[in-house]
């Protein structure tokens, strides 16, 4: 029985540029439909859309939508209000910005259930709690949204979104931004509350390994349109569509490490698309005929459908071959942690975030620190950066111990150590171009001349495969791949011995994490770089590390090989991190697996 | 909660302190001689030396300044200088001299408020809410318009317009001996529309754009998403996280009317705190200079004290941490 | 509009030696009525006229204007009848926390002067009409023959405003008030050099003899100015005063308006008026604001712009315009004890670079009339003979050279302490470059004029209310005076000064007095250039004023009993 039917659906901005164009797309009663794609593919404008809502600067211009009796589509302001929350409700991306700061989780489920009466009302509210896998009791209502930890935030727009009990519930990125412990947790409970809730759910996100473990059917999005659509098996195992290929290879899994392909190129922008296939400029079957016309959407058989003239040469999937790594325990190491500490805060608020931790990098050795936020890697990579003053222990770099503090160290000592951080939307000057940002750090750390420095630039935007042309535009301007690449220009250009990584590609697409990935392995080995990689997602460690220390509140407390570690994990909380990382679940079918 | 109070106000009297040793310096080495300014040009030299030994004028700085120090924390706030001469012993104390001005000025402030808060908030969502439309323009341009404006020009022109050209209301504040403000009620109604118009403005302009800050917002959004009446977005949601900011810009205007009210009292030469202040830094009166200065250094660090307090309890983050 | 003219132009007194010394009591009132004529019409026409009316005194410095009644009673005032009753509302810029009511402190503000006057008198008055003083709680000064003895006759009429009589007691309690130095009276100098108050001795119930530390020919030139009005015996404290003048105090605020009530007993006869209300309002819109908004009926001294404005409308002017011509004299001060103005020929100089014509109409924007660097003009003693000293840039250069002090650079400190005083002092350095001379400008806060280097700067400005001749030059020119902003210490000058004062034959003193003012014309670093006129608003409904020359400042010298309202 469908449940949602949209057809023919258009939005466009108000100059008329679409945004997503001729969506066709029916979901079932009790359906979960993973709707995938990158940044900027429309797949959020989609699920908005089913709410009956378009973005300040965008309007539906054609086709319809019903769910169920009801059309969602020209109704008044006022019937749009009796319908979301009851029919359709929403869970947005960032829980925190989602709460309103102000108002207890209590009122605000309450505000959601204000239409029925009193007496049904905190009923209501407790069985939503409950499903959601959150404490009902008076005590948790009363706190409001910071009291509370990511994942109960995220458990807590669930609730406030299911306690009207909607027929259909539209997700968007519920995960983006939670740990992979959390993360797995929050699948598996979706999955539980789908059978207890019996609405449908549309599960937009750009990571098909979060898709894999939950949904029944998948819709994939390209530049506003969907290019396949099919149930989720069927598609992950016999992907018909060279996007869909690419975005599975993007996924990295600790199961089966292999060296990450990211897709080519960047997605096409609103207001870009070309005449034909959009996908074509990256697409590595594309042929004349797919820049001339649109392809139409082909059922390939049920209800697998592709939006591509070449699907019948689509390869299956790869079975890659298993990332080898070199021995570089005869090396001697460029830079030695020993029994370092550190804390946060002072006197009875101090929190301890590093115990004796001690570590050794070689060169062309990339180790990764592993852990849950609130394990203490970032400050162990700020202590050995000198952004952050241990509290004991020592630092050694080329034998010679660092200084504390990062203006203690000599230039050359900072030159050789460089950082790279999470947020390349807060570490690039917005008003500097790229050109000056790159030359100002070559004159900092290497003095440098002018004209070499702006050699330089050139240099490291072509290691890092941004165009020359970059050089003049703003961090604004760019993607956040992008702008990750120039963060990576940036401490490329200081010729550095040691590159920290600080979850770099965790604000990323999967997509475009893989690319940086597979840049970034290509810099270790072209330069010999020795690298502290932080990260807490396992398949990420697995694509890149050699070897891998787990941080569990400030303690080591499993460390070795990578390859040996994922296969046999000691400690149980090593054990916990791997269960929980996300795995595209082609065991299931049977494909592509290594065990 | 109790020890952020104990803290700030320990902080506050420290502040005080450097308050009072700036004003003092201020007022005793920067410029003239007190005794040659309360006893004008005609007096001799033997007249000056005579006042000069009773002021302490003769001592040094810094014994003038433990002097009045010791006697200040005593509760002794001493005598007005401008008055020592004369035996006008009725007026003499500062805290006689004070008291009286500081009421009508406290009048007036207070007033200004009552009216400043619940309209500012009120035009500031009407404008928010109806943002780009001719009501948001015409609000924007009025206030625009009364912030770019000095006060004192504000004050003429309601003067030209309510006092001389139509005869309303009076153009000047005068009571006469033993009246107080609220005797003549008329007087305080061109001050305050002159404060309100310097103050209202930057008020409504920030509820505004909090309001609309808030309005944009992702729990706004996701609450309209779940189908919750605009009343409630509007005031439980939108409102109500723009009130912490708005107190910040109300409280900080509460603040500028500490030194406003003393612009406004010379151009309606309103017998409050401010002419007196004026009159009293003219005269090197530095007892009742002193004395004021720390009157006002005080309100503006309790308002700002009152203000976080108030941001605290309205922000759960701040409250509750 | 002959009266118009003769109170608009001045009268030299060129007899300074009088026919008696023993004045005639005269009643306050009689003698202002007489100088009634065209009052009213006055106001609007106030230096509207520039030709001067020759007229002979009648009498020199002692003499009673009994004999007035050669002033015509003229037009307006003639034709209406003044009407009692009512309160007369003034405001003044006031003086803030520091308004007195004690009339031995009343210089710091004129709000305070002018209090003082309503509430007290002198033994003389203040200067009044045409420069000469006439006799008021004193019914005769007489001196013995060499000047150093004084009996002081008072008038037995007089009562204090709580009913007990005045007579000597009070007189000799105020002379020890005024004597002693904690009390910070304005003329505590004048014990210091001339009232031997020690030896004072009363005769009888209305007689007192003060002896002189040193000989005084005119004791009334030395007693008629501000803060010289007689207290109570046993007056500790004024929140209360109790006076003889023209009005009894009724309530005050300081710093804000005082109300008094008319004094129907009054011995120079009652005020029309039956309240006086005076106002505090320091600022110089606001006060003109509550004038045209009805809440006052007089502004003092409104700025000289908006008074031309004013003045401009004619029978438009929705406010009478008010000019006390003389009240005021503005001048630069050279301190001669300084380098480079102890050299007498860079004084000399100095004095020829100012243009007075072009001073006068740029920076009083045409009120006042020039001067003759020379304190006075048309008062008693004042000698006329001299000639009026024009600018002589030549003459200027070549006395700039031969001190060696060509191309010479000095800096004038200057305030906004008075309207005009920036714009003045600028203008004087225009001029100066004439003569090779750079004049730099430090301009130092109003309020701070007086009270940081004054009377020592080495070249300032000064502006002084109008006092008789022997006042000023005793005050600024005797060792311990207060005014000596010149800085001139030559004790030959101080003895010539004293001899002046002390000549008792009519004929020698005026000889004595023109040798004098000739060496101050020579020597002295006074460039007193101009009149700066006091300027007051009123409303129209306000009858009665008597714009006079000689009058101290505001209102006709602050004297409304002859003020009527219609």
């Amino acid at each position: 029985m469908t449940l949602l039917d949209i057809r023919g659906l258009t939005v466009a901005t108000t100059f008329g540029a679409p945004i997503i164009e001729g969506i066709d797309l029916q979901i079932a009663e009790r359906e979960i439909l993973g709707l995938v794609g990158e940044s900027g593919s429309g797949k959020t404008t989609l699920g908005l859309a089913a709410l009956g809502y378009a973005r300040p600067g965008s309007s539906v211009t054609t086709g319809s939508i019903r769910i169920g009796q009801e059309a969602i589509l020209g109704r008044t302001a006022r019937d749009l209000r009796r319908l979301r929350g009851r029919v359709v409700s929403y869970v947005p991306q960032d829980p925190a910005a989602a709460m309103n700061p102000a108002r207890r989780i209590g009122d605000q489920l309450a505000d959601r259930v204000a239409h029925r009466p009193r007496a049904e009302r905190s009923n209501l509210i407790i069985r939503a709690l409950q499903r959601a896998q959150l404490p009902a009791e008076p005590a948790f209502l009363a706190r409001f949204p910071h009291q509370i930890s990511g994942g109960q935030q995220q458990r807590a727009l669930i609730a406030m979104a299911i306690v009207a009990e909607p027929s259909l519930v539209v997700l968007d990125e519920p995960t983006t931004g939670l740990d992979v412990v959390t993360q797995a947790a929050l699948l598996s409970e979706l999955n539980a509350l789908h059978d207890q809730i019996g609405a449908s759910l549309i599960y937009v996100t750009h990571d098909l390994a979060a898709v894999s473990t939950i949904a029944d059917s998948v819709a994939v999005m390209y530049a506003g349109r969907i290019v396949e659509r099919g149930q989720l098996r069927e598609v992950l195992s016999r992907p018909r569509h060279p996007y869909t290929i690419g975005l599975m290879e993007s996924v990295p899994d600790h199961g089966r490490p292999t060296k990450l392909r990211g897709l080519p190129g960047v997605a096409l922008g609103v207001g870009q698309w070309p005449v034909g296939c959009p996908f074509e400029p990256r697409c590595r079957q594309a042929q004349l005929d797919c820049t001339l016309a649109m392809p139409n959407f082909e059922t390939i058989h049920l209800d697998h459908a592709v939006r591509c003239f070449h699907w019948r040469q689509t390869p299956p999937i790869a079975v890659h071959e298993p990332l080898r790594r070199e021995q570089l325990a005869d090396r001697e190491a460029i830079l030695t942690v020993d029994r370092l500490c550190a804390v946060h805060g002072r006197g009875a608020d101090q929190i301890v975030a590093a115990q004796y931790v001690s570590l050794t990098v070689r060169p062309g050795e990339c180790v990764a620190l592993v852990g849950e936020s609130g394990s203490g890697k970032t400050t162990i990579a700020r202590c050995i950066a000198g952004l952050h003053k241990p509290a004991a222990g020592t630092i050694v770099l080329h034998g010679q111990k660092l200084a504390a503090l990062a203006g203690d160290r000599s230039r050359k000592q900072r030159q050789h150590l460089q950082f790279v951080f999470q947020n390349p939307y807060e570490s690039l000057n917005p008003r500097h171009t790229v050109g000056a940002i790159l030359s100002h750090a070559a004159a900092m750390l290497r003095n440098l001349p002018e004209s070499t420095a702006r050699n330089e630039a050139a240099r490291v935007l072509d290691e890092v495969r941004l165009p020359a042309s970059s050089v003049k535009r703003y961090p604004g301007e760019l993607s956040g791949g992008e702008r990750q690449r120039v963060a990576i220009a940036r401490a490329l250009i200081a010729d550095p011995g040691v590159l920290i990584c600080d979850e770099i590609t965790s604000a990323l697409d999967v997509s475009v994490q893989a690319a940086v990935l597979d840049l970034l392995g290509n810099l270790q080995a072209a330069h010999g770089l020795a690298m502290v990689f932080i990260t807490h997602d396992l398949g990420v460690v697995a694509s890149i590390a050699d070897r891998m220390l787990v941080l569990n509140r400030g303690v080591i407390c499993e460390q070795g090989n990578v390859s040996d570690l994922i296969v046999r994990p000691t400690d149980e909380y090593t054990k916990r991190l791997l269960e929980a990382a996300p795995r595209l679940e082609l065991a299931a079918t049977g494909i592509g697996s290594t065990t | 909660m109790l020890r952020f109070l104990l803290r700030r106000i320990a902080w506050a009297i420290v502040t005080l302190w450097i308050v009072s040793v700036i004003v003092f310096a201020a007022t005793s080495v920067l410029s003239g001689n007190a005794a040659r300014a309360v006893l004008g040009k005609n007096a001799a030299p033997a007249t000056l030396h005579a006042l000069e030994s009773e002021l302490h004028l003769d001592r040094s700085v810094f014994y003038q300044y433990w002097y009045w120090l010791s006697h200040f924390v005593r509760g002794d706030f001493g005598h007005s200088a401008a008055s020592v001469i004369g035996s006008d012993t009725a007026h003499n104390s500062i805290i006689t001299l004070i008291a009286g001005p500081a009421a009508n000025s406290a009048i007036l402030a207070v007033i200004t408020v009552i009216i400043m808060i619940p309209v500012s908030l009120l035009m500031g969502v009407l404008a928010a809410t109806r943002a780009g439309g001719w009501m948001d323009h015409v609000t924007a341009i009025v206030s625009l318009t009364a912030i770019s404006l000095p006060e004192f020009v504000t004050g003429t022109i309601l003067v030209a317009i309510f006092a001389t050209a139509l005869s309303w209301l009076p153009p000047v504040s005068l009571i006469g001996p033993g009246q107080g403000v609220l005797d003549v009620p008329q007087i305080l109604v061109l001050p305050i529309l002159t404060l309100l118009a310097a103050t209202v403005a930057e008020c409504v302009r920030m509820v505004r754009s909090s309001v609309i800050e808030a309005l944009d917002s992702d729990y706004v959004a996701t609450a309209r998403l779940a189908g919750l009446s605009e009343s409630r977005i509007m005031f439980s949601y939108a409102l109500r996280n723009a009130l912490a900011p708005s107190v910040q810009v109300i409280a900080l205007n509460m603040q500028w009317l500490v030194g406003g009210i003393v612009v406004v009292e010379t151009v309606f030469s309103y017998p409050g705190l401010g002419r007196l202040f004026v009159s009293a830094v003219n005269l090197r009166d530095i007892p009742t200079t002193q004395s004021i200065a720390l009157l006002l250094a005080a309100i503006y660090i309790a308002l700002n004290i009152l203000a976080d307090l108030i941001i605290t309890f309205l922000v759960p983050e701040l409250r509750l941490a | 509009m002959q009266p118009d003219a003769r109170f608009e132009g001045y009268a030299p007194a060129t007899d300074v030696a009088g026919t008696s010394r023993t004045p005639t009591p005269v009643s306050r009132r009689n003698f202002l009525a007489a100088g009634l004529g065209g009052a009213a019409t006055l106001m609007l026409a106030a230096c509207g006229g520039t030709n001067p009316t020759p007229e002979s005194s009648v009498g020199g410095a002692h003499t009673n204007a009994a004999g007035s009644g050669s002033r015509s009673p003229g037009g307006a005032a003639a034709s209406a009848t003044p009407t009692s009753g009512g309160t007369l509302r003034i405001a003044f810029v006031g003086g803030g926390n520091a308004e007195t009511l004690n009339p031995t402190i009343a210089s710091l503000a004129d709000i305070d002067i002018c209090r003082s006057y309503q509430l007290f008198d002198g033994l003389v008055s203040k200067l009044t009409l045409d420069g000469k003083i006439q006799m008021a709680l004193a019914e005769s000064l007489e001196p013995n023959t060499d000047g150093t003895l004084w009996t002081i006759k008072l008038r037995k009429d007089v009562v204090w405003h709580d009913g007990s009589p005045f007579g000597a007691d009070d007189v000799i309690y105020w002379l020890n008030f005024l004597n002693d130095v904690k009390n910070g009276c304005d003329n505590n100098f004048m014990c210091q050099l001339f009232f031997d108050v020690k030896n004072v001795k009363k005769v009888d119930a209305a007689t007192v003899q003060l002896p002189m530390m040193l000989p005084v020919a005119d004791l009334a030139s030395l007693l008629a100015f501000e803060s010289y009005g007689v207290i109570k015996n046993g007056t500790k404290d004024f929140s209360h005063p109790v006076g003889t003048g023209p009005f009894k105090f009724t309530s005050w605020t300081p710093g804000q308006q005082s109300v008094f009530s008319a004094n129907k007993n009054y011995w120079g006869g009652a005020p029309h008026i039956d309240t006086l209300q005076l106002t505090s309002i320091p600022d110089d819109t606001a006060r003109l604001n509550a004038l045209l908004g009805g809440q006052i009926d007089g502004a003092a001294t409104l700025p000289y712009a908006q008074a031309k404005a004013y003045q401009g409308k004619g029978e438009n002017s929705p406010i009478a315009v008010l000019v006390s011509n003389g009240s005021s004299q503005t001048y630069f001060t050279l301190g001669m004890s300084q380098a480079p103005f102890n050299d007498p020929r860079v004084v000399e100089a100095f004095k020829l670079m100012v243009d007075r014509e072009q001073m006068l109409s740029q920076v009083n924007v045409g009120f006042g009339e020039i001067l003759n660097d020379l304190w006075g003009k048309g008062l008693d003693y004042y000698d006329t003979s001299i000639p009026q000293r024009t600018q002589d840039i030549d003459k200027a250069k070549s006395l700039l050279k031969q001190a060696g002090h060509e191309g010479l650079t000095t800096t004038i400190t200057t305030s906004t302490e008075k309207s005009g005083q920036i714009q003045a002092a600028t203008l004087l350095a225009q001029q100066a470059k004439a003569a090779g001379v750079t004049i730099n400008l430090r301009q130092v806060p109003a309020d701070t004029y007086y009270s940081t280097g004054w009377p020592n700067y080495p070249f300032g400005q000064t502006s002084y209310e109008t006092a008789p001749i022997p006042y000023f030059y005793a005050a600024a020119l005797l060792p311990g005076g207060p005014f000596n902003d010149i800085q001139w210490t030559d004790p030959a000058v101080a003895n010539q000064l004293k001899d002046a004062l002390g000549e008792m034959d009519p004929s020698k003193s005026k000889d004595k007095w023109s040798a004098m003012q000739q060496t101050i014309w020579d020597k002295s670093g006074w460039i007193c250039w101009g009149s700066s006129p006091w300027v007051d608003g009123l409303s129209k409904k306000v009858h009665g004023t008597t714009p006079v020359r000689w009058q101290l400042a505001s209102f006709g010298g602050y004297d409304f009993s002859n003020y009527w309202l219609s």
